[in-house]
């Protein structure tokens, strides 16, 4: 799923993603959500635009995903990340569930991420601790109730956000996933004692870097990924919508 | 001149109104300071304190209106380049020798940590 922004080339990104997923996965079916045409790749077997007009704030057509997919069962995943290892057992997991939002991240030493900076809201509230970056359904009313409730917080903002104690104005995808998380009933679309899939998170306020541009700090490597000489696995949120893996 | 024509040019005179003293840090598009200036001058500025006036700090980045300490760090780092180091091509941390290899030499970056 990838929205150009006026600074960042989204499709750029989610072409680098397919490439990696094709580079473990040669005949993975993948899909690109997009609001431009097709972009002249043959990395995907699908291309679909968003069915319905776009909201002024580009994670409010998250929901969109949903009825976009040609899929029967559909990994979301957001641009701008990396896979560095096999990904094909996640399907194993998955697909015992109707809805699974990846819970919590890690660090590129594999150590689960502690750090709250980010997540304070959540916290706060009480809001399941989700990453709408890995984002799994199957074709069920579980998983359109779920998105058609994550269109419905999005698109009426200024009476959601009441339910919260220090909201943030312009919501962001987690937190109106976190909150239709927690309104469904946690259990139903999270499985939060999972080691897998879990991201890399890369974010200053969770990996030890002085800057927020770890490219410029971190010696990387690739084929296969390593960063700071550790193998990487499973997905890898690098969060520099610039870097280029190749 | 005597004690009346003092009060009547006193009472008569009509001062300019003093020019107030600017306190500026003139600054680019980019939010980085081009100087400290008391005058009125054309192009983006922002008022300082005279303590930061007199200081003069170029260190620093005009964020949202308001002075940014710029706080940076020189950092080295490992990066593939054309001569340096010969390592294996897909591990920096074997060095090899009478292998096809890949060369590494360090880069240093100044980064901004604020």
């Amino acid at each position: 799923m990838a929205q150009n922004s006026e600074s960042v080339d989204y499709v750029a990104c989610a072409c680098q993603l397919a490439r990696s997923i094709r580079h473990f996965h040669p005949d993975a079916e993948i899909c690109l959500l997009s609001d431009i045409d097709a972009p002249n790749s043959d990395l995907f077997n699908h291309h679909q635009n968003f069915t319905y007009p776009l909201s002024e704030n580009p994670y409010a057509n998250d929901w969109q995903a949903f009825g976009s997919s040609p899929f029967r069962q559909t990994i979301k995943l957001e641009a701008d990340m990396i896979i560095a290892s096999e990904i094909d057992h996640w399907w194993t997991m998955l697909e015992h569930r109707d809805v699974v939002v990846s819970t919590g991240a890690r660090d590129f030493y594999d150590q689960p991420a502690t750090s709250r900076f980010y997540r304070k809201v959540f916290d706060a509230n009480n809001l399941p601790d989700v990453y709408n970056a890995i984002t799994y359904w199957r074709l069920s009313p579980t998983a359109q109730q779920f998105f058609q409730l994550v269109r419905k917080i999005f698109e009426n903002w200024a009476q959601y956000k009441t339910l919260l104690k220090f909201p943030d104005e312009i919501p962001s995808t987690d937190l109106v996933y976190a909150m239709a998380a927690q309104i469904m009933g946690p259990e139903h679309v999270t499985l939060p004692f999972v080691s897998y899939p879990r991201i890399v998170h890369m974010k200053r306020g969770i990996i030890p870097i002085r800057s927020d541009d770890w490219t410029q700090e971190i010696t990387w490597e690739s084929n296969p990924l390593r960063i700071n000489t550790v193998a990487q696995w499973g997905a890898v949120h690098y969060h520099q919508k610039g870097w280029r893996y190749d | 001149m005597t004690e009346q024509e003092f009060l009547e040019f006193w009472r008569n005179y009509q001062w300019t109104d003093s020019a107030p003293v600017h306190y500026r840090l003139y600054y680019d598009d980019a939010g980085l300071p081009l100087f400290y200036s008391h005058e009125d001058l054309p192009g983006k500025y922002v008022d300082v304190t005279p303590e930061q006036f007199a200081l003069q700090v170029r260190s620093v980045k005009v964020v949202d209106g308001k002075l940014v300490r710029q706080r940076t760090a020189r950092m080295t780092k490992l990066v593939p380049a054309d001569s340096g180091t010969l390592c294996h091509v897909q591990d920096v941390t074997v060095m090899v020798a009478d292998q096809p290899g890949k060369c590494w030499k360090k880069k240093e970056n100044v980064i901004e940590t604020n």
